[in-house]
C-alpha cells in the first residue's frame, strides 16, 4: 500500500497530530517509507531550522509545535543520516517506541549506538524495549552501562528495583557492570553515578536471592580496583554492610579484607583495617598474615592510621611471639613517614619490640632510615651502635652463626647509618675555608661592601651564627651582560618568521616587540613582490581575527600576541579595521592597550613613525648607547609616541650611562633633555612634559625621591616624582564564612604617597593621561582600596609584558599579581636585588597552596641563599606577618634547608627570626613548625642564641604541640662540638664563594 | 563526537583466573590469549618466583589501563583494551596504555622472575577481567603461584564452555601511541638515578592537586631527587615532565624497587621513569601534558615519509626472532650491514613490529595483534604531505643545496627550509610548536619531494 503524502503533509501542518503520523506509518513497507523519506527530511529540517530561529531571536516562549510530528514522520520514513544525531532529533517514550517497533529499521544498532555515545539518560528505557523485542543488539560499550544506572533511576521519584523487576534480562550480565564501570562527567551532569537508591535496590535484590550473595561480595571487592573514586567506592562498602555477611562470610573473605589494604585509597584502607579488627577481635587470626597484610597500612600518609597499626601489631607480637620479625618489618615501613614524630615513634616501636635484630630487618631500618628526618637519622645511628657493642659484650641472647653474622652485619650497618648522616652535609675541611677566606680578602674594593664581604668575614672571624646579605639595589651593576642581545628585524623573510612565531606564543614578549618595531621601519605597501614575501603571515592574522570573530579584541591590555594582529594587518593592506578603544583597562594593561592603539592609527594613516623603545636586551633592557644612536637617526622628535618615549627611558640599563650623556650632548628637543637627565645630567631644568621628566626620574634614580620633578609635577602619585614607600603590617580582617563571621590574620599592606584623583581633570585634554605614567599606573587598584592586597592579578601574559616595562626596579612589579610562577622570574637573576617587597612575594609563594607556586618560591629561595640576598631578618619578618600559614611553611622550608649546608642554616636562622618577631595568634599547625627548627638544629648542632627568640618560645606553655616542640627547642644542647665546627666550616665556605660567584656576576664577567 | 576507532573483538578461549586445581595444590595464574590469526596461543607454562610482587605490579598496569588522567568530551566512548603479551625465549612483556593515552606502561619479567617452560613466542592479548584483578588483589608474600600464558587442551575442553568474547572500540589513537612511544623511547638517555626509598619519598612529595598547566624540571637533589619550575643549569642532568600526579601510579610499587631510573631528552617531549624492581622491571613512559597523547606526537612521522628500500625492510625483518634485545651489531652478516639494520629497525618500528626497551637501550621484537596498515593511512599530516605532493604543489626554489622548497597550500604559498637540526616552515603550525610535536605536513611533503628527487637520480 503506497503512502499518501498528501495526507501526511495535513496531518503534518496541524500541532498534536503525533500519533495519527504514527498511525499514518503503521505496516508501511520500507519501500513505501523511502519514497516520502525526501519529503518527510525536508520538513523536518525545515521546522529544525525555525526552532533555532526562535532560539537565536531569544523568543524561547514562541512554540513550534509543529516540529514534533515533523520528527516522528522522519523517523517513520527516514535514514539515521537524514535525521541526524544533534539535539534536535531526540526523540523518546512509548509512541516513539510504537513507531519503531512497527517499523524495525534497519539503522536500528546504529541509533543504539549514537543513544550511547551521546549518554542520553532518557532513551535507556526505549532500547532495553528494542533489544527484549529482539531488534535491537546490546551495545557492548560501558556507557549502556552508565545509562542503565542513571537511565533506571531517571525522574522525580525513580523506581528502580520495580522497572529491574520488569526486565528482568538485567540480573543476568548486565547488573554486573554496576561493578566495574565508573561514573563520566557528561555536559555537567554525573551519567552512571551509584546513589543509595541503587545501593538498597542491589542490597534487596541480594536478600531477595536474584543476585548471587556471594558474588556481589566479591565484586564490591573487585570494584575497588576499577578506577572508581572515593565516593564511589564507599558505596560498595555500604553495600557490603546492608548485607551484614555472617562471620563464617567474613572469615571466607579474610583474605579480600587483607587485600584492601593495599589500596590506593584511604577510604578503602581504612574499611579492610577496621573490618579486620573487628573479626580479630571476634575470633583471632592468623598473626603471621595480619602481619604481612599491615606492612602496608604503616604505608599510610595518615599519623592516626600508622598509631593505630602499631598498637595492633604490639598486641599481635604479645599473642604470639613467632610473629616479631614480620611486625616489625612491617613498622619498619612507618620511618618514609614524612613527619619527623611519627619517624621517633616507629623507631620506639623498633626499639622496644626488635630485640636483636636480623640482618634482613637491619638491612630494612638502614635502607628506609637513609630517608629519614636529621634527629632520627642520628637515633638511628646511636642504636644501631649499641646493638653492635652490646652484641660484641656477648649480651644478646643469639646464639651461634646467626648471631655472629647478626653482630658483623651490625657493625657495617652501624657505619653505613653514620655515612648517610654525613653524607648530607659536605665535610669541608679547615683548608677549604681559609682559601675561600683568602679569596673573599682579595676581593676588589668596588665590588666588596656590595656583596657585604668585609660583614660576612668579620662574622667567620668571630664564629657567629649570622650570614649578613648583600648589600645593592641594582643600580650599580652591570645588567646587561648575561642577556640575550634583541636585534631588530632585517629582512622580510626574517620578519615572517618572527610575526608568525609572536602571534601563536603570547609569552614571546621581545618577539612582540620586535614585530612592533619592524613595522613602523620595513615598508611593504603596495609593493606586490615584497608582499608575496610576507603573504604567508598576513593570510596568517587574517586567519586569528576570523578564528576569534566578533570576539577578538585586541588592545585590552592582555597580551602583546593579539595586538600585533591587526597591526600586521594594517602594516601590509588596506583593510578596514575598526579600532578597538579601550575603556580603561586597568594598570599596565592599559598603557600597553594605548600605546598598541596609537601605533595602529599611525600605520593606518600611513603617517611617518619611529620606535625608540625597542629593547636591545632580553627583558626588555636597552642599551644607553644604542638609544643615542636611534635618537640621531630620527629628524622629527613628532614621528614618535609619548607613550614608547616613556618606555625607552624606563627600559635604560644603568650601565653606559656616562657615555651616553656626552654622546647624546648636543640633540635636540625635550626627549633627549629627559634622556640625558636620565643618565645622569645635573642640570635644574625640568621640561614641560611631565611624562618625561617622570620616567626619566624613575630611570635616573629608582628607589629615590626625584625632589625636582616632584615639585613641578607634584600629586602623580607614588614612583612618580617620589618614589614608592611600603607599608607591611599584619591586621585582622573579618571573613564572613557560609555559616559563621570569622576573624582572619592577614599581612597587608599599602603604598604611599597617595594619588589625588580630583587633580586629574588638570591634566590637560587627553582621558588616558594618567596612562602616560607607567610606574605610578601600576599602583592604581591601591588607590581605590588603600590596600595592595586587593590588587587584581594580572593574566600571565601581562605578566611577563610588565616585566619588561621597568627592569631595574621590580618593587612595584612584585606587588601586581599573585601569581609568583611569572611575577618571581626576574629574581633569578643574581643582579635583581631582593628587597622588602620581594622578600614578602618570595615567602608568600613559600606558603603558596598552589604546587607550582610553591615550587616557585622553594627555586627562588635556594637561588638567592646561594649568592647571598636571602636576608634571614628580614624573610624572618615576613615569615611573622604569614604565620596563619605556617603548615605550608613546614613542608616548603625544608626543601629549601635540604640542599646545602648553608641553606638549613638559612633557613634555621630566618625560622628564629621569625621568633623573634613575635607572632601573634598562632595557628595550630605552628608547632609542626618549631619541628622544623628542632630538625635543624639537630643537623646543624646549633643552639638558639636569640634572646627575643628564647622569650617567645618560653612564653609557650601548656600541652600542646607547639609549646612541647618549644622546650625541646630550649632544651636542645650541642652534643658534638667537632661537627658543629665542621658545619660551621662548611656554611661559612659555601657563603664566602656563593659572594665570590656574585662578584663575577657583578663585574660582567 | 569520538576520534577514530577500529572495531575490535576480542576471542578468548576462557576467562584469566587464579584458581587452585584441588585444595593441596597452589593456586595457577591462568591467563587467556587471543590473536585474529590464532585462538589461545600456549606461551608459557611454570610458576611465579615472587607472585606478591608480580601480582602487585600487574595491578599497577591495570590500575593504568582504567584511568583516564584528562578526560576529553573526545574520549568517553573509548573502549578499554587488555594489555598486550609478548613472550619471547626467555622473557615476558606486558604493554598497556592509559585510557587517556598520554602514559604507556610495561612490565618486564626477566628469566629470574619465572620459572617455567616456553612453550612459543609471539604477540597476543590477554583476557583482564575484574574477577582476575580482584583475585590479583588477594594474592600475599607468603603465596605460592603457578603460572599459565594460554592453556593445554585438557583445561581448553573443560572450560569450553566458559568462552569470553569482548567487542570494543579500538581508538586508533591507542595504536598510533605504541608506535610514538617506541620513536621517542629510541631517544632517551638516563638522567637519574635514585634507590627505591628515596624513590618513595620523593613520589610522595609530588603535589596531590591536578595540575595539567605547569611543566617541571626533575632535578637531583642529594642522593633523591626534586622538583622545580625552573629548568636546572645542566640541562643535560634533569628531565623536564608535566602532569606529575600521573606518577603516583608507581607510589605504590616502589616497595619492591631497589632503583628508580628517569629517563628523557631535551628534545623529546616525554620521560620515561623505571622501577627496577631486581626481578622485573615496571616502566612507565609519559608525554609532557596530560592532554597530548602520543598518538598526537608526529615525530615517528620522518620515517615514515622517507622510504627505505623494500630489500632492506624485508632483510631487517627475516632477521627477527622474537628477540627480547635486538641488537644490529650483533644481528649483521654478509647479507644486511648494521647501518642497513638500523634504519630498517627505524622503519619497522613505526609499524610496531618491534618496540623499544629504554632500559636496556635496544629493540625488542613484537608483532602488535592489530592491522596496523590502517594506522600508517591514517596519520593525517603524512595524508596532507601526500595530498600536496599529488598535486604537485612542491617545487624546488634555488639551488640544492640550499634545501629549499616552496610547498603551496589552500590560500598562500609557505617556504619550507630542510635543514639537519630542525626543518622550518612558514605556516601557524609550525609557528605554534615550533618542531616540538613533530613535522608539520608542509616539511613533510618537502622531504618526500626531495627523497624522490634523490632517488631518481640514484
Amino acid at each position: 500500500m503506497a503512502l499518501d503524502q498528501t495526507k501526511l503533509e495535513k496531518l503534518l501542518l496541524k500541532n498534536g497530530t503525533e500519533k495519527k503520523v504514527v498511525k499514518f506509518f503503521q505496516g508501511a513497507s520500507e519501500a513505501d517509507r523511502k519514497t516520502i523519506a525526501g519529503f518527510c527530511a525536508k520538513n523536518f529540517k525545515k521546522r529544525v531550522k525555525e526552532d533555532r530561529e526562535n532560539w537565536d531571536s531569544d523568543d524561547f516562549d514562541a512554540d513550534n509545535d509543529l516540529l514534533s510530528p515533523a520528527l516522528y514522520a522522519a523517523y517513520g520514513a527516514c535514514t539515521l543520516k537524514q535525521i541526524g544525531t544533534s539535539w534536535d532529533s531526540w526523540l523518546d517514550g512509548d509512541l516513539f517506541c510504537e513507531l519503531l517497533l512497527d517499523r524495525k529499521p534497519g539503522w536500528i544498532n546504529q541509533w543504539a549506538e549514537v543513544i550511547c555515545k551521546q549518554l542520553r539518560v532518557r532513551s535507556f528505557v526505549d532500547l532495553r524495549r528494542m533489544i527484549r523485542a529482539g531488534i535491537c543488539e546490546k551495545p557492548q560499550t560501558d556507557n549502556y552501562t552508565r545509562l542503565m544506572i542513571s537511565g533506571l533511576s531517571y525522574g522525580q521519584k525513580p523506581q528502580i528495583l520495580k522497572l529491574i523487576k520488569k526486565d528482568p534480562d538485567l540480573l543476568k550480565e548486565d547488573i554486573w557492570r554496576i561493578f566495574e564501570v565508573p561514573y563520566v562527567m557528561h555536559h555537567e551532569n554525573l551519567i552512571g553515578y551509584l546513589d543509595n537508591d541503587w545501593i538498597k535496590t542491589l542490597a534487596a535484590l541480594t536478600k531477595e536471592k536474584k543476585l548471587d550473595r556471594k558474588r556481589v561480595f566479591e565484586s564490591c571487592f573487585s570494584a575497588t580496583n576499577m578506577g572508581f573514586n572515593r565516593s564511589q567506592v564507599t558505596m560498595f562498602f555500604t553495600l557490603h554492610d546492608l548485607l551484614k555477611p555472617t562471620p563464617k562470610e567474613q572469615q571466607a573473605m579474610f583474605d579480600s579484607y587483607c587485600g584492601l589494604l593495599d589500596s590506593s585509597i584511604p577510604p578503602v584502607v581504612k574499611f579492610g583495617f577496621e573490618t579486620l579488627q573487628k573479626l580479630d577481635t571476634k575470633s583471632p587470626q592468623d598473626e603471621l598474615k595480619l602481619c604481612d597484610a599491615l606492612s602496608a597500612t604503616m604505608r599510610s600518609p595518615t599519623k592516626s592510621m600508622l598509631k593505630s597499626t602499631m598498637t595492633w601489631l604490639a598486641k599481635l607480637i604479645k599473642r604470639n611471639e613467632k610473629c616479631r620479625e614480620t611486625a616489625c618489618m612491617a613498622a619498619v615501613q612507618g620511618l618514609l613517614h614524612e613527619k619527623s614524630d611519627v619517624q621517633t615513634d616507629v623507631l620506639k616501636f623498633l626499639q622496644k619490640h626488635a630485640g636483636q635484630p636480623s640482618p634482613e630487618l637491619l638491612d630494612e631500618i638502614d635502607r628506609i632510615g637513609s630517608t629519614t628526618s636529621a634527629s632520627v637519622k642520628k637515633a638511628i645511628a646511636k642504636w644501631t651502635k649499641e646493638l653492635a657493642q652490646s652484641d660484641s659484650r656477648g649480651d644478646s641472647s643469639s646464639t651461634g652463626k646467626k648471631a655472629k653474622s647478626t653482630t658483623a652485619k651490625s657493625k657495617t650497618d652501624t657505619s653505613k647509618a653514620a655515612k648517610t648522616v654525613a653524607s648530607n652535609s659536605k665535610s669541608v675541611t679547615s683548608e677549604s675555608l681559609a682559601e675561600a677566606i683568602k679569596l673573599g680578602r682579595k676581593m676588589t674594593k668596588k665590588i666588596a661592601p656590595l656583596v657585604g664581604m668585609p660583614e660576612l668575614l668579620s662574622a667567620v672571624k668571630k664564629r657567629e651564627l649570622v650570614i649578613p646579605s648583600v648589600a645593592f639595589d641594582g643600580t650599580e651593576l652591570a645588567r646587561l651582560w648575561n642577556r640575550e642581545p634583541v636585534s631588530p628585524i632585517k629582512t622580510l623573510e626574517e620578519f615572517v618568521d618572527v610575526a608568525a612565531r609572536g602571534m601563536e606564543n603570547g609569552d614571546l614578549v621581545e618577539d612582540g616587540e620586535r614585530v612592533i618595531e619592524a613595522v613602523s621601519r620595513l615598508k611593504v605597501f603596495g609593493d606586490e613582490k615584497k608582499l608575496k614575501v610576507v603573504d604567508p603571515v598576513i593570510k596568517h592574522a587574517l586567519k586569528r581575527l576570523k578564528r576569534y570573530g566578533s570576539s577578538f579584541e585586541p588592545f585590552n591590555g592582555v597580551g602583546i600576541s593579539d595586538d600585533v594582529v591587526p597591526l600586521i594587518i594594517a602594516w601590509a593592506t588596506d583593510a578596514p579595521y575598526e579600532l578597538y578603544k579601550p575603556d580603561r583597562p586597568p594598570g599596565l594593561g592599559g598603557f600597553m592597550a594605548l600605546r598598541m592603539s596609537a601605533t595602529l592609527t599611525r600605520l593606518m594613516e600611513r603617517t611617518p613613525l619611529e620606535l625608540v623603545a625597542l629593547p636591545t636586551h632580553s627583558d626588555g633592557w636597552i642599551d644607553p648607547l644604542v638609544l643615542v644612536k636611534r635618537l640621531k637617526k630620527i629628524k622629527n622628535e613628532k614621528h614618535m609616541l609619548n607613550y614608547d618615549q616613556v618606555l625607552a627611558l624606563l627600559r635604560l640599563a644603568p650601565e653606559n650611562r656616562g657615555k651616553a650623556l656626552k654622546a647624546a650632548k648636543d640633540i635636540p628637543g625635550e626627549f633627549a633633555q629627559a634622556f640625558r637627565y636620565a643618565c645622569g645630567e645635573q642640570t635644574k631644568k625640568i621640561g614641560k612634559s611631565y611624562y618625561l621628566w617622570i620616567a626619566a626620574a624613575r630611570a635616573r634614580n629608582p628607589f629615590d625621591d626625584d625632589l625636582l620633578v616632584a615639585k613641578k609635577f607634584p600629586d602623580h602619585g607614588a614612583d612618580a616624582g617620589l618614589a614608592a614607600k611600603y607599608d607591611l603590617r599584619r591586621a585582622n580582617r573579618k571573613k564572613k564564612s557560609r555559616w559563621d563571621e570569622l576573624t582572619t590574620f592577614y599581612a597587608e599592606g599599602s603604598v604611599r604617597p597617595r594619588y589625588d584623583r580630583e587633580k586629574e581633570k588638570d591634566w590637560g585634554e587627553s582621558p588616558y593621561a594618567d596612562y602616560l605614567v607607567p610606574t605610578a599606573l601600576i599602583h592604581e587598584d591601591d588607590w581605590h582600596s588603600n590596600n595592595f592586597w586587593d590588587t587584581k592579578p594580572y593574566e600571565d601574559k601581562l605578566i611577563l609584558y610588565a616585566a619588561s616595562v621597568w627592569p631595574q626596579a621590580r618593587e612595584s612589579f612584585f606587588l601586581i599579581t599573585y601569581k609568583p610562577i611569572v611575577n618571581l622570574q626576574p629574581l633569578f637573576d643574581t643582579n635583581t636585588p631582593l628587597l622588602e617587597v620581594g622578600t614578602w612575594a618570595l615567602v608568600r609563594a613559600l606558603g603558596g597552596n598552589w604546587p607550582a607556586e610553591k615550587a616557585m618560591g622553594i627555586d627562588v629561595a635556594i637561588a638567592t641563599i646561594e649568592d647571598g640576598r636571602w636576608d634571614s631578618k628580614k624573610a624572618g619578618r615576613m615569615l611573622a606577618l604569614e604565620i596563619t600559614y605556617a603548615n605550608r611553611y613546614a613542608k616548603s622550608l625544608p626543601e629549601v634547608a635540604a640542599v646545602s649546608p648553608l641553606h638549613a642554616f638559612q633557613i634555621c636562622q630566618s625560622l628564629i627570626s621569625m621568633l623573634a618577631a613575635k607572632p601573634p595568634e598562632l595557628p595550630s599547625s605552628f608547632g609542626g613548625l618549631l619541628e622544623v627548627i628542632y630538625e635543624l638544629l639537630e643537623e646543624l648542632q646549633i643552639s638558639v642564641e636569640n634572646e627575643s627568640a628564647i622569650e617567645f618560645l618560653s612564653s609557650l606553655k601548656g600541652s600542646s604541640k607547639a609549646a612541647k616542640a618549644a622546650r625541646k627547642i630550649l632544651g636542645f644542647e650541642v652534643e658534638d662540638q667537632l661537627e658543629r665546627e665542621s658545619n660551621l666550616d662548611s656554611i661559612y665556605d659555601l657563603a664566602i664563594r656563593g659572594r665570590l660567584g656574585t662578584e663575577r656576576r657583578l663585574a660582567g664577567k | 563526537m569520538a576520534g577514530p576507532a577500529l572495531d575490535y573483538a576480542y576471542r578468548y578461549p576462557f576467562e584469566s583466573s587464579i584458581a587452585s586445581a584441588s585444595k593441596s595444590t597452589a593456586p595457577s595464574l591462568r591467563l587467556a590469549t587471543f590473536t585474529e590469526e590464532e585462538v589461545n596461543p600456549y606461551f608459557f607454562a611454570g610458576r611465579l618466583l615472587q607472585p606478591f610482587k608480580v601480582a602487585k605490579l600487574l595491578q599497577g598496569l591495570v590500575h593504568l589501563v582504567r584511568t583516564r588522567f584528562f578526560v576529553h568530551q573526545a574520549m568517553l566512548p573509548a573502549g578499554i583494551a587488555d594489555p598486550i603479551i609478548t613472550a619471547h625465549e626467555d622473557f615476558l612483556r606486558f604493554e598497556v596504555f592509559s585510557g587517556c593515552c598520554s602514559v604507556y606502561a610495561r612490565l618486564d619479567l626477566p628469566p629470574n622472575a619465572i620459572d617455567g617452560d616456553t612453550l612459543g613466542c609471539g604477540t597476543t592479548n590477554v583476557d583482564f577481567n575484574p574477577a582476575l584483578v580482584a583475585a590479583l588483589a588477594k594474592i600475599r608474600s607468603t603465596d605460592k603461584l603457578e603460572f599459565n600464558i594460554g592453556a593445554d587442551e585438557f583445561v581448553l575442553e573443560r572450560e569450553s564452555a566458559k568462552v569470553v568474547e569482548k567487542r570494543v572500540q579500538l581508538p586508533i589513537r591507542w595504536l598510533k601511541g605504541l608506535v610514538a612511544a617506541t620513536s621517542f623511547g629510541k631517544q632517551m638517555e638516563l638522567r637519574h638515578e635514585i634507590s627505591g626509598a628515596h624513590a618513595t619519598r620523593f613520589l610522595r612529595s609530588i603535589p596531590r592537586v591536578q595540575d595539567h598547566r605547569s611543566r617541571w624540571s626533575i632535578q637531583s637533589a642529594g642522593q633523591s631527587l626534586r622538583i622545580s619550575q625552573r629548568p636546572g643549569k645542566h640541562p643535560d642532568k634533569e628531565v623536564m615532565a608535566g602532569g606529575l600526579n600521573r606518577l603516583r601510579v608507581l607510589e605504590d610499587l616502589t616497595r619492591f624497587a631497589d632503583k628508580l631510573r628517569v629517563y628523557g631528552h631535551n628534545e623529546v617531549e616525554a620521560s620515561c621513569w623505571e622501577l627496577d624492581c631486581g626481578d622485573a622491571r615496571f616502566s612507565m613512559m609519559m608525554t609532557h601534558n596530560v592532554w597530548r597523547g602520543f598518538s598526537g606526537e608526529g615525530q615517528g612521522l620522518e620515517a615514515l615519509a622517507i622510504e627505505v628500500p623494500d630489500k632492506i625492510l624485508k632483510k631487517t625483518r627475516a632477521s627477527l626472532k622474537w628477540q627480547s634485545i635486538v641488537d644490529p651489531n650483533g644481528l649483521a652478516n654478509k647479507l644486511i650491514s648494521t647501518e642497513d639494520l638500523e634504519s630498517g629497525l627505524a622503519v619497522l618500528s613505526t609499524q610496531g613490529h618491534v618496540g623499544f626497551d629504554v632500559g636496556a637501550g635496544h629493540y625488542f621484537h613484537r608483532e602488535l595483534p592489530f592491522d596496523l596498515e590502517m594506522v600508517t593511512k591514517l596519520q593525517p599530516r603524512l595524508k596532507g604531505a601526500q595530498k600536496l605532493l599529488d598535486q604537485g604543489n612542491v617545487t624546488s626554489t634555488g639551488k640544492k643545496s640550499n634545501h629549499s622548497y616552496s610547498v603551496k597550500s589552500t590560500d598562500t604559498t609557505h617556504t619550507v627550509q630542510l635543514l639537519e637540526c630542525l626543518s622550518k616552515c612558514t605556516c601557524p603550525w609550525y609557528a605554534k610548536h615550533q618542531g616540538r610535536r613533530g613535522p608539520c605536513k608542509h616539511v613533510l611533503a618537502a622531504q618526500i619531494f626531495e627523497s624522490n628527487l634523490q632517488s631518481k637520480e640514484a
